[in-house]
């Protein structure tokens, strides 16, 4: 059996210090077994014209059409139909994004709706941009107006404006949001696997005050937009773990309304799965690890803010090595068989129920659930000749 | 440090001595009747052994036997040590208030500053400006940068300094730790007593609400939980704290074992707001700045403390107002410095009579995690400074306190692998130079907030410190073989350094040191 082969586009330490801890060789042609490629190169592998076609021992780390759960604009239009059709269907999901409206198509019904509430503040981003570029938070149309007449016919940018989450949680007074880390392996049955987490906070203290909408610093938590603060803080970069999250708020709010707060947290990762399971392509190639950005209010309610196909791997602290480290041991544990070069390898379907995988817990195992169902109603059935033929009362 | 070689020629290295020897004593503190002591070593005083011997012929029982020895040999030398540790402690004391006296001079402020109001205070430094006194007109970039007064290596050095006792004639130092002080310390067998409650029989949080079927225990101990804070009756909540508190209760558990009501009452509200208000009148210039750096330099740095700053900011600064610790604090760590107004008066600066020094700050974050108001985490932080943190912040010889504990640790570490405390020795490496800063400060600069809180709850229901010397010891048995196989001082700083304490748990490690045969 050969070594695997391994293929990186841009030099990322954590990643290729896992790849070489293995003992697997590296290469740049195509002859690779595990490429760990930028959304770019892999829209040229799928893309038809290419004529490239993926051998059974290959695996590459982006869906195809990702974009149906990265890209603002067609995430909220998948999440809206996926919520409609539930409603339909009449499984109550709680709405988990905020109300969002797509410029310049939704133009009109998002004037309708600011005017209904002109206390309302709402936030700008670009559909396809990263790292917190171009967002800004409006609280007068007067503010778009400006911008729309000089952008919309300038470029092509579409941007996507949502309710701004006014109220949320607050700890030592600071706004944060939570960035956790899901794996998916396959979308038709969904194997979900959830990882670690941690929040990001401001450097400055949140206030309330509409004259401060402008302030990145206290809105926005990216780390790019954080680290040009002259607060920031080498040490810790402003993450928090999760873990420190849960028991704060096991203290003070308690431990049924932290336990609700971490379940809804997991419900709101597996609908947005299937929100889009079905117009995934399910390239059995694939697999990939999504960073989720979620915000929590003060109400304890998560909100979906965007997921991201490429969620930063570099490190900015000690800690956050160690942990994108492990993060990149445990998805290689889980993706990567050792068979892979075999050429037997048929998809992560083919390998039986998921298992937890270092810190990586499986969030949702379909074709397990189902099982079980299918096993519930057999017994069911069963069940009633059974207690017939027990009783001998 | 060169190698103790004098030491190798301690009749206490003689090869009569096994390695893993049942827990012993000091060489003083308890008699050879007991075929399971070490014998006492020979000592070279005729005197000493005839009355050394004199207790072999008796026929007395290990407890009582540890009484009687305690009052008759060691009261001698306790009497002496008490007399040596409270001399260090008044040099100490004066040294502190020297330094703090120092920094005010180098940087020509009062020590206390008091605001009239604005208007006031503004004409006041007009007109001092125009006198040409200095005092008031120097702008925050001429002032000397203020530097921290104390230190945890400070502390450990005053206590090293402490010099042996009369050590009943000997000339050679009688024990390998650094504190040369003799004590009557607890040994492995009355923790095992004292602590008992942690026994691996027992349920534990921090163990069993992890476990799979751990709900049972979860709910059992939310309800007791719930009971205990009604009940409002220290002695059940200190022991219901023993077995560990859940995350939700622990701030009201914390509070009812402290002897407060189990939530903040309006009468404690507005002493807060008191303190808070009283800050704005009256500025401690020194002190408020060397706590503000603090709060500045330990917890913004702290990874698990960090979006805290601003609520310990003002928790510790509080703190400082409050005269309440002059009178309730068990052990007084420091003396107030005084300050004479323009009017006469006197002001004891700073009112609480506690110094800052680097990383105080430190004994209030993890309450940060537990509260969230700062009311909250003040009262809790204030009673647990009053009753816990001023006796590891004193050079006394109390049982109990600062050098009882760090003791009792090297007495315990030499007794459960003296073969590991020799060979760091050999290399230069004093395990108490390691282990002070973490008991010092309670382990709050080694440990995840979640155990930390952990190791606290047995704290605040033992009320007793040594479970932070067993803890410490039960660390470096835990990295005994680690530590074994270093070579050097550095290699034994790279194994306790950064983030090393992040993954240990607590529970179980006391445990295992404790009971070593049960968890087998």
């Amino acid at each position: 059996m050969s070594k695997i082969k391994w293929k990186i586009e841009y030099e990322k330490g954590v990643i290729c210090q896992n790849f070489e801890r293995r003992g697997w060789t590296r290469t740049e042609g195509e002859d690779w077994n595990v490429f760990w490629a930028t959304v770019g190169t892999v829209k040229q592998i799928f893309n038809p014209d290419s004529g490239m076609r993926l051998g059974d021992s290959q695996l590459i780390c982006h869906f195809p059409n990702h974009y149906e759960l990265t890209r603002k604009d067609l995430m909220t239009k998948n999440m809206k139909r996926y919520i409609k059709e539930k409603q339909k269907e009449g499984v109550v999901v709680n709405d988990f994004v905020p109300v969002t409206y797509l410029l310049p198509a939704d133009y009109s019904l998002f004037v309708e709706e600011f005017r209904r509430l002109p206390n309302a503040m709402w936030i700008m981003k670009p559909s396809n941009a990263a790292q917190g570029k171009g967002i800004f938070i409006i609280n007068k149309l007067q503010q778009i107006k400006k911008w729309s007449t000089g952008r919309f016919n300038r470029d092509q940018q579409t941007y996507v404006v949502s309710r701004y989450i006014e109220n949320p949680l607050l700890i030592g007074g600071k706004k944060f949001d939570l960035r956790i880390y899901v794996l998916i392996t396959s979308f038709r049955p969904l194997r979900m696997y959830l990882g670690d987490g941690f929040a990001r906070f401001c450097n400055v203290k949140y206030s309330y005050d509409v004259g401060e909408i402008d302030n990145p610093f206290m809105h926005l938590t990216n780390v790019s937009i954080q680290k040009h603060n002259e607060e920031y803080n080498n040490t810790h970069g402003g993450k928090w773990n999760v873990s420190n999250l849960r028991l704060y708020l096991e203290s003070t709010r308690g431990l049924e309304a932290t336990q609700k707060l971490f379940l809804d947290i997991d419900e709101l990762l597996v609908h947005s799965a299937k929100a889009v399971q079905n117009v995934m392509i399910n390239d059995r190639h694939c697999f990939e690890c999504y960073g989720y950005d979620l915000l929590l209010d003060d109400d304890l309610k998560p909100w979906l803010v965007e997921v991201n196909a490429s969620p930063s791997l570099a490190a900015t602290t000690e800690m956050d090595k160690e942990m994108k480290s492990t993060l990149i041991r445990d998805v290689l544990d889980i993706t990567v068989p050792d068979e892979l070069n075999e050429g037997e390898y048929r998809g992560a379907n083919t390998r039986g129920p998921c298992r937890d995988t270092g810190d990586f817990v499986v969030l949702y195992d379909e074709a397990a659930e189902n099982e079980k169902i299918r096993k519930l109603e057999e017994d069911k059935l069963q069940g009633k000749e059974k207690r017939k033929s027990k009783s001998w009362k | 440090m060169p190698p103790p070689s004098d030491r190798s020629q301690h009749p206490r290295s003689s090869p009569g001595v096994a390695l893993r020897s049942p827990p012993s004593h000091n060489p003083l503190s308890s008699p050879s009747s007991l075929p399971s002591k070490l014998s006492p070593p020979l000592s070279e005083n005729p005197t000493l052994r005839e009355e050394l011997l004199s207790y072999l012929e008796r026929d007395v029982f290990y407890l009582e036997g540890k009484a009687a020895v305690e009052k008759q040999v060691l009261g001698l030398v306790r009497e002496d040590g008490a007399l040596t540790s409270k001399k260090t402690n008044k040099t100490s004391l004066r040294s502190i208030n020297d330094e703090i006296r120092a920094v005010a001079m180098e940087r020509q402020e009062a020590m206390a500053k008091v605001v009239k109001s604005s208007r006031d205070d503004a004409s006041r430094e007009e007109g001092a400006a125009e006198r040409g006194e200095e005092g008031e007109a120097k702008t925050a970039s001429e002032k000397k940068k203020i530097r921290f007064i104390f230190d945890s290596e400070d502390l450990l050095d005053a206590c090293k300094r402490i010099p042996a006792t009369r050590n009943l004639g000997m000339d050679k130092d009688v024990t390998y730790g650094l504190i040369k002080v003799m004590f009557a310390t607890p040994d492995l067998v009355d923790m095992r007593e004292k602590f008992r409650e942690l026994h691996p029989h027992n349920l534990q949080v921090g163990i069993d609400d992890i476990l799979e079927d751990s709900s049972r225990f979860v709910a059992h101990r939310q309800a007791l939980g719930l009971k205990v804070i009604e009940e409002e009756y220290i002695p059940i909540a200190r022991q219901y704290c023993k077995y560990g508190v859940p995350s939700s209760l622990r701030g009201r558990v914390y509070r009812v074992a402290m002897g407060m009501a189990g939530s903040v009452g309006a009468k404690e509200r507005r002493y807060f707001s008191g303190l808070t208000n009283s800050m704005k009148a009256l500025k401690y210039p020194i002190h408020d700045e060397l706590f503000t750096m603090d709060c500045v330099t330990t917890v913004a740095n702290d990874m698990s403390f960090f979006p805290f700053a601003e609520p310990l900011t003002n928790v510790v600064l509080a703190f400082s107002r409050d005269d309440w610790l002059r009178e309730m604090s068990r052990a007084r760590a420091n003396e107030c410095l005084e300050h004479v107004c323009e009017d006469g008066s006197t002001i004891k600066v700073p009112a609480s009579s506690v110094h800052p020094f680097k990383g105080f700050v430190k004994y209030a974050s993890p309450l940060a995690l537990t509260y969230q108001e700062e009311e909250e985490i003040y009262f809790t932080f204030r009673a647990m400074y009053a009753s816990l943190w001023s006796k590891l912040n004193t050079i006394s010889s109390k049982e109990g306190e600062l050098l009882h504990v760090v003791k009792t640790f090297e007495e315990l570490l030499f007794a459960l692998h003296p073969g590991l405390f020799l060979h760091l020795l050999s290399i230069g490496v004093d395990p108490l130079q390691v282990a002070f800063p973490w008991i010092h400060l309670a382990f709050s600069n080694v440990l995840d907030a979640e155990q930390l809180l952990l190791l606290w709850d047995r704290l605040v229901g033992y009320d007793d410190l040594t479970i932070l010397s067993l803890f410490a010891a039960s660390i470096f048995l835990f990295r005994a073989e680690i530590l074994l196989c270093c070579g050097s001082k550095e290699e034994v700083g790279n194994v306790f350094k950064g983030n090393w304490g992040r993954r240990l748990k607590v529970v179980p490690l006391l445990q295992a040191v404790l009971w070593p045969d049960v968890l087998k």
